[in-house]
């Protein structure tokens, strides 16, 4: 029951991200390879601001998400006006350059030993220091992520995302600053990544650069597209997807120098096949042609 | 001890100006960020080290042996996915996320077989170096140096010189109007992808002469690789090699001040000063949004 | 009273001269043709005027807001609307949402005020709702606003591009060929509405090819060539002037 517990609160998480990222690629048709940046850097400034300067986990949580907004915005800011394949390069960019950071300003991160000890999240003197409740707390940023994406792509303002995703020029001329939308696509998506990094931090209570790796915005954005480019259910069925079976494959057994090789190589295969055959994935409309 | 540096840095400049070269060489004719090309130079490496070590095959035959099976490679990922891609008339970004795709489905087919332990190609211990004004160079180093430039300058030869290369020359300008005089840009195609993969296949063995093989080798490789021709101007030969040059200088330069830890970081560093200063690189032209 | 005026334009595309030093002004309410032979320039300086294209030197004024240079989206929040020659749509999103991302100043389109809508972005969307009937009536597609813009005919995505431009509300229309490769009972009605258009007080240049239609519905008639303006005048100055017929002889026929 507990490890069902635990696979929810992982599902949720990685939820977040895949809205997050729907929301800059699926809806606003923005190529970003490094979503895992704004993940870790939600979690670093979280885990570091709570170990190191003692503050609360949620002024933590909330600097997180400001934090990785603000790496959004040092990534966009130069690429913007650059054809979309600069921008995708510049995000892997920002995927690398953060996951180094991690790694080697050991004096701050302490390197691949990693982060122990953060501590959880409580309110009003009562801890989320069990699964469930921490799922609960969980559920609610989920539904938080929700309701705010699903403002932002549904009326008007989603209206000229979408038309950004299809034709940005034909978007500028009916007077559309194309630009002004991508920042604050951009921001918002890192943003709630940075929640995301935060909330995985004071959940598993110790972080390290492995998780945080490039195969991580791979995962990420698998999840989005099998699920759907430009559906918000779709990027929940994803994420639970995506988390769930490699969950069920660690039962057949194998060992995880064997496990975890196979279980990327299926996803770089799934990805190429998707691309190849069903560009829209499993409930989206957009085709991104 | 600047010396050494800046030798340092021509010979890491020579390779990712060979992967440059390569990528180029691709990106010319079929106009998207070939990410995939950085497994390709992963797979040279690794062919490589089956050939050399394991099946202890002469170093030269095992080099060659390891450019074919890169070029090899780089057909089949052209003809499997990008292909069929294009004949749908698939945007960009549909080509960048299935070339994403395949270079984690390589590397991890690499690691899969190799496993995640670092390897090497040396064959013997490290011979004494000689000295050059006042830097340290190994046998081994001068024959990636001199092995990396032959290779950068025969192609380059080949582009502007063959009838070939100036068909694909034509088809990197314009498509439509090679087709019209005959050309058949697939088969351009094919040749730009085993010429580059070759090359990057070659760059691959030359590293892991020097440095080791890991599986992941291919990521840091081909984003050096595009930042170098982004430095040096997108879809410009000379501009690859140059770039690649400039930035393996910039990074073994930077690191006299630096920790070495930070090399990948002033790459970036360099990239965003490009990107809002001079886009278009040292030598290309103005990379305009098209619009009509 | 004068809308657009452009002077002295100049833009080279390696170093070949593609508007060379145009000037000429728009009367509001008027329809203004703009012809010349193909490569002449006019999708340029639609460009230009878009601000799509950056010109080398000039200066454009409209409603004596200076123009010159500026981004797209302002040109445009400003009041000038546009189609293309080669139709720009959004394909793969409904005939009814791309009409009504014509809409200008929705409050609905401001990242906060879309989380926190008020009631003003709820009477803004139904504005544009309603603009948008209006607008796909007008071309008569409004039974097609559920398809996908990518699925329409050739003739019927012209037909929306121009219902868009109209949503705009724009003052003045830049028309790139909003007659070519259409059936004639489709092309018929494009003029038919121009017409209308022109009855409402819009201001519209157009670009043409045909000679029957430039005759019978412009005010003013400008000739291009070789991105200089050649001639400018009514109808029938420019059928008879000797310069107008070099330029189309000269160059082979440009009419279709
Ligand atoms: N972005 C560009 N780069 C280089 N040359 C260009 C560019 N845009 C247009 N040109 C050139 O400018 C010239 C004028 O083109 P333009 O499209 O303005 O002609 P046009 O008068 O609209 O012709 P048509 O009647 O065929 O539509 C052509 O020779 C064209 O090749
Ligand atoms: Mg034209």
């Amino acid at each position: 029951m507990e490890y069902i517990l635990h696979i929810l609160v992982i599902c949720g998480i990685y939820s977040i991200l895949a809205l997050s990222l729907n929301l800059i690629l699926g809806y606003t048709g923005l190529v970003n390879l490094g979503h895992v940046a704004f993940y870790a850097t939600g979690a670093y400034i979280s885990a570091l601001l709570t170990l190191q300067a003692g503050l609360s986990p949620w002024i933590g949580l909330l600097a997180g998400g400001l934090g990785a907004a603000l790496i959004g915005i040092v990534v966009t800011l130069p690429a913007l006006r650059l054809k979309s394949d600069y921008l995708a390069l510049a995000t892997l960019g920002a995927g690398i350059i953060v996951y180094q950071v991690s790694k080697n300003w050991t004096s701050l991160t302490r390197g691949p030993m990693g982060l122990p000890g953060i501590p959880g999240f409580s309110i009003f003197g009562i801890a989320f220091d069990s699964t469930w409740s921490y799922l609960i707390l969980v559920i609610v940023f989920v539904l938080i992520t929700l309701f705010i994406i699903n403002r932002l792509v549904t009326g008007a303002y989603g209206r000229v995302l979408k038309s950004i995703r299809e034709d940005e020029v034909a978007s500028s001329v009916l007077g559309k600053n194309v630009n002004k939308y991508k920042f604050q696509v951009f921001i918002t998506g890192a943003f709630f990544a940075g929640l995301a990094g935060s909330l995985y931090a004071h959940y598993i209570t110790f972080i390290d650069p492995s998780s945080f790796t490039i195969m991580e915005s791979m995962t990420i954005i698998l999840m989005v597209i099998f699920g759907g480019m430009a559906s918000i259910k779709g990027s929940v069925a994803g994420a639970v997807i995506l988390v769930v079976i490699p969950e069920m494959l660690r039962f057949l057994g194998m060992p995880s120098s064997i496990a975890a090789p196979l279980r990327q190589m299926i996803y770089g295969l799934l990805l190429v096949i998707l691309m190849m055959k069903r560009p829209q994935g499993l409930f989206g409309k957009f085709r991104f042609t | 001890m600047i010396q050494q540096f800046i030798l340092n840095g021509l010979i890491a400049g020579g390779i990712y100006a060979l992967v440059a070269l390569g990528f180029t060489v691709i990106f010319r004719t079929v106009k998207f960020f070939h990410l995939a090309h950085g497994v390709v130079y992963t797979t040279g490496a690794y062919i490589g080290y089956t050939l050399a070590i394991q099946l202890k095959l002469p170093i030269v035959i095992a080099f060659l042996f390891a450019m074919l099976s890169a070029a090899i490679l780089g057909i089949l990922i052209d003809r499997i996915v990008y292909r069929p891609l294009r004949k749908k008339k698939a945007s960009n970004l549909i080509l960048l996320l299935a070339s994403f795709g395949i270079f984690i489905f390589v590397q991890n087919l690499i690691q899969l077989i190799y496993g995640a332990q670092i390897l090497s190609l040396r064959t013997g211990p490290v011979k004494e170096g000689y000295e050059i004004f006042s830097a340290i160079i190994t046998p081994i180093q001068i024959i990636i140096l001199v092995t990396s430039f032959v290779l950068m300058i025969t192609l380059w030869i080949f582009i502007r010189k063959t009838k070939l290369g100036k068909a694909m020359r034509a088809v990197s300008d314009d498509p439509m109007a090679a087709n019209i005089v005959g050309i058949n840009p697939e088969r351009i195609i094919m040749i730009s992808f085993a010429l580059g993969s070759a090359l990057a296949g070659a760059a691959g063995f030359l590293i892991g002469m020097e440095t080791n093989l890991e599986p992941t080798m291919g990521f840091n490789i081909i984003l050096k690789a595009i930042i170098a021709s982004i430095v040096g101007g997108v879809g410009s030969i000379p501009g690859a090699m140059l770039g690649g040059l400039f930035i393996g200088l910039s990074e073994n330069i930077g690191i006299a001040w630096l920790p070495s830890a930070w090399k990948d970081v002033i790459v970036f560093v360099i990239l965003i000063i490009f990107l809002l200063i001079r886009p278009q690189g040292f030598l290309g032209i103005k990379t305009k949004k098209e619009n009509s | 009273m004068e809308l657009l005026k452009i002077e002295h334009i100049k833009k080279s595309f390696d170093g070949l001269k593609v508007v060379d030093d145009l000037s000429f002004t728009l009367e509001k309410g008027k329809i203004t043709s703009l012809i010349g032979p193909n490569g002449a320039g006019k999708t340029t300086l639609f460009n230009i005027l878009s601000g799509l294209c950056k010109a080398d030197s000039g200066d454009i004024y409209f409603n004596s807001n200076s123009i010159f240079n500026k981004s797209p989206y302002y040109i445009a929040n400003l009041g000038i609307g546009r189609t293309f020659q080669n139709i720009k749509l959004f394909p793969q999103i409904s005939v009814w949402d791309n009409v009504l991302l014509a809409s200008q100043n929705h409050s609905g389109e401001h990242f906060i005020k879309t989380l926190l809508p008020t009631k003003q972005v709820h009477e803004d969307e139904k504005n544009a709702e309603e603009k948008a009937m209006e607008c796909l009536e007008f071309v008569g597609l409004f039974n097609k606003k559920e398809y996908f813009a990518e699925n329409l005919s050739y003739g019927q995505k012209k037909l929306l591009g121009l219902a868009i431009t109209l949503a705009t509300g724009a003052d003045l229309l830049l028309l790139d060929e909003p007659t070519a490769g259409v059936y004639p009972e489709t092309r018929k009605k494009i003029l038919e509405l121009l017409g209308q258009l022109r009855d409402q007080g819009k201001t519209i240049l157009f670009i043409e090819h045909d000679m029957k239609i430039v005759m019978d519905i412009s005010d003013i008639v400008i000739v291009m060539n070789y991105g200089k303006k050649i001639v400018e005048g009514s109808p029938e100055n420019v059928k008879n002037n000797q310069d107008v017929k070099d330029a189309y002889l000269g160059r082979g026929n440009g009419s279709s």
